[in-house]
């Protein structure tokens, strides 16, 4: 299945530059375009996060184009790297940066471009504060999002209980982010209600189950588009 | 008596040979004329040379050992594999193997050697019908038991100070039920207490627990070495969380391993469980003035535990409790130790404790001092070793690693923008596998790196990082970012993740702005 599959650079205008991004398809029964929006870069966020990186590699086989790029400042992205010595005095107390809001723009970009190329069903996959990304500034342009270890204890979700859409959420015990606890309790909250799925061992990493993850990702992704075609 | 004959190939297997009480045993058995099968961990060249150099220390010759058939050397792990003993008739196991780290890390120690360790060596002995066991435990085992520590197996399990005790505590329940658990089975045990170096010239290869204090102390007497003081002895502002009469229990490692090869040696003596403790330990007040007196300090004074106020702690207080907090209990919880059994098993081997007095104490210290703390000996030694064209990789690492965390890293973060920039106020723990002694702890105070410890058990941490040395070396040259290592699963992490995290990121920073290698470090030198 590998073989089959293409990676195409491209890049988005973005407010502080253009954003490097990666495209992955395969050339058959493409069903649905994901975007995947990844953790923050004070924090691992990059296009070669071993979540983000096993998601957009796999799920074209389970007939997905992916997209994932890397914020301004990050990688290939243009825009002025970040300082870190600067944000981390903040990010080391608060766990946000100054760049926390530019960042999320960025993620509308990206949900922009792409629903501009495929006219496809539209799944963003944020992964920690991805996730916040995603709600922030791309929830409008998504037909459905799965949230991995959301940062709830940190940023604001509130524009998902108004969204309505259909949701995932995957979160893990021994979270430094978000306490198990406090995503549940907050996962109770969601009308209509999101499907919540705890990784024993995850601790927010995931480190050795990112084929579980990228497996629960392409169920609901299926589940999805089989509930829309339905309706 | 066990004593082979020329036609008797029995022998027995030594696991933990390779350790502090585990060389002085196996040169004790060897003495005795003892066959032994000693348990290695891979890669054999290095832990066979290890173990060479250490006997070669004892004046035995391993070489000759071998070719002469007393020493066979068995390649194995306890947790990851046992070896089938094939041809070789192993009639008992002496099971000193263990892990003295009090606290738990990233690798699942002291848990993984000492009980998950244990477990394994109980199913190979089953499996090849071995029925005579001899267990190195430790008196500590007993926790925060109050009363009088009696000589034998069992009872309820009490409170513990660390890990450490409890893994202890459990592998000997494990050994115990082994015994019972089919006819023919014994189980003998040896509980030394805190294990300290030879007594005739203090030699020692571990320098954790009762070292500890020492080292303290050296370390205050060095800040006033290094402030220049004119006076005649330093006076130091000390409280010592303890009382002056209570007792630390300390035993030389030449009586330990003679006690133990003799119980090994003796059928008679099977069967039984022996605290290998003190008779008349020295008191806190005689071990405070061996160690004013030999480092030229004075001023340290007891607190009884109950009126000690840690939330008024000056700064020397500060330093001495970082470093000597992991042995604090012993400061303060001196159990006695009932000493029948080990009585008797000291008549049968015509073998005492010998007394510690002032000297001894300083013999201690000295030799620790000489060998910088388990660190090897003098400095031209190590330069030495960095040229020769003779030596190993490991050990010229050994020496390189020493001149990172010492020398380069404390000019460099005193230079670094993004040290002072972020003025973080932080300690982490480095730990490289296969490194020999591997662990260094760091400790920044607002962005300047204040304390630099090498060895386990010494300042306690935020968080550590764990990983190879190759991947340390990547990173310290900028090659390759520490969260992805991390993220990668080729460094782990214990402790606060998400500050350890953060400061990988940092980290990052600063091997990009000061990258290192070997040729930087080789030509800046070794530390002091």
């Amino acid at each position: 299945m590998t073989s089959q599959l293409t990676r195409e650079s491209v890049y988005i205008e973005g407010p502080r530059g253009r954003l490097a991004g990666e495209l992955c398809y395969s050339e058959t029964d493409v069903r649905a375009a994901v975007l995947i929006a990844n953790p923050h870069p004070l924090m691992g966020g990059a296009v070669n996060n071993n979540v983000v990186k096993r998601l957009a590699l796999d799920l074209p086989t389970h007939g997905c184009v992916t997209l994932r790029f890397d914020y301004g400042g990050v990688g290939k992205s243009g825009g002025e790297p970040a300082d870190v010595a600067e944000n981390m005095r903040q990010f080391w107390e608060t766990g946000t940066s100054p760049a926390d809001p530019r960042m999320a723009q960025e993620a509308g970009c990206a949900a922009n471009w792409l629903s501009s190329q495929f006219d496809l069903p539209r799944i963003g996959i944020g992964y920690s504060f991805g996730a916040y990304a995603l709600v922030s500034s791309a929830i409008g342009k998504l037909d459905a999002v799965v949230m991995i270890s959301p940062t709830v204890a940190r940023h604001d979700f509130s524009p998902l209980k108004d969204a309505g859409l259909p949701a995932m959420i995957i979160y893990s015990d021994d979270d430094f982010a978000t306490p198990t606890e406090v995503t549940r309790q907050w996962l109770d909250t969601l009308d209509p209600p999101a499907k919540g799925c705890l990784l024993t061992g995850g601790e927010h990493f995931y480190r050795g189950l990112e084929p579980r993850v990228v497996e629960l990702c392409a169920n609901f992704i299926d589940q999805t588009i089989a509930e829309g075609s339905r309706a | 008596m066990m004593k082979p004959s020329p036609a008797d190939n029995s022998c027995v297997l030594l696991t933990g040979a390779t350790g502090f009480i585990g060389h002085y045993l196996l040169a004790a058995l060897l003495r005795r004329r003892v066959r032994c099968a000693v348990l290695l961990r891979p890669p054999m060249d290095q832990s066979t040379r290890r173990l060479a150099d250490m006997l070669d220390e004892l004046g035995l010759d391993l070489d000759e050992q071998c070719s002469s058939g007393r020493v066979a050397l068995l390649a194995g792990d306890l947790v990851e594999g046992l070896p089938d003993p094939n041809e070789m008739d192993i009639r008992s196991v002496i099971h000193t193997a263990a892990s003295t780290r009090f606290e738990s890390d990233p690798m699942g120690e002291p848990r993984r050697t000492n009980v998950a360790g244990t477990f394994a060596l109980l199913r190979w002995a089953n499996k090849h019908q071995i029925n005579n066991l001899h267990l190195v435990s430790s008196a500590y085992r007993c926790g925060k038991a109050r009363g009088e520590v009696r000589e034998r197996i069992g009872g309820k399990e009490p409170a513990f100070h660390n890990p450490y005790e409890k893994t202890k505590w459990q592998a000997e329940r494990a050994c115990a039920r082994w015994s019972k658990a089919a006819a023919g089975r014994t189980l003998t045990v040896y509980r030394p207490s805190v294990v300290v170096g030879e007594y005739a010239t203090g030699r020692a290869t571990k320098f954790s627990g009762f070292y500890l204090s020492a080292r303290a102390s050296q370390m205050l007497a060095e800040q006033y070495d290094r402030q220049d003081d004119a006076g005649d002895r330093h006076r130091v502002s000390l409280r010592v969380r303890g009382r002056a009469d209570d007792r630390q229990n300390i035993v030389p490692v030449d009586y330990v391993a003679a006690l133990i090869a003799h119980g090994v040696t003796d059928s008679g003596l099977h069967g039984g469980v022996y605290h290998l403790t003190h008779p008349g330990p020295p008191t806190n007040a005689q071990i405070k003035r061996a160690i004013e007196s030999h480092y030229d300090i004075a001023g340290g004074r007891f607190v009884d535990p109950v009126t000690f106020d840690p939330a008024v702690m000056n700064e020397t207080e500060r330093l001495f409790y970082e470093v000597s907090r992991p042995i604090e209990h012993y400061f303060v919880d001196t159990p006695v130790f009932d000493r029948g059994e080990a009585d008797r098993l000291e008549r049968s081997a015509n073998v005492s404790c010998p007394s510690y007095d002032g000297q001894a104490l300083c013999r201690l210290l000295a030799y620790a001092e000489s060998n910088r703390w388990g660190r090897g000996k003098a400095n031209a030694a190590c330069s030495d070793r960095m040229n020769s064209a003779t030596n190993t990789e490991a050990a010229l690492d050994t020496t390189l690693y020493d001149a990172y965390f010492k020398s380069f890293l404390p000019d460099r973060v005193s230079r670094s923008r993004i040290a002072q920039m972020t003025g973080l106020s932080v300690t982490m723990r480095f730990v490289i596998d296969d490194v020999p002694d591997g662990q260094w702890v760091c400790r920044f105070e607002r962005g300047m790196l204040t304390a630099v410890h090498r060895g386990e058990n010494t300042l306690p941490e935020d968080f550590s990082y764990r990983t190879s040395s190759d991947v340390f070396w990547r990173a310290i040259g900028g090659g390759v970012h520490p969260q992805e290592v991390f993220l990668s699963r080729r460094a782990h992490v214990t402790g606060d993740t998400e500050q350890a995290l953060k400061m990988a990121m940092i980290l990052h920073g600063f091997n990009k702005e000061f990258p290192c290698d070997r040729k930087t470090l080789e030509r800046e030198g070794v530390p002091a």
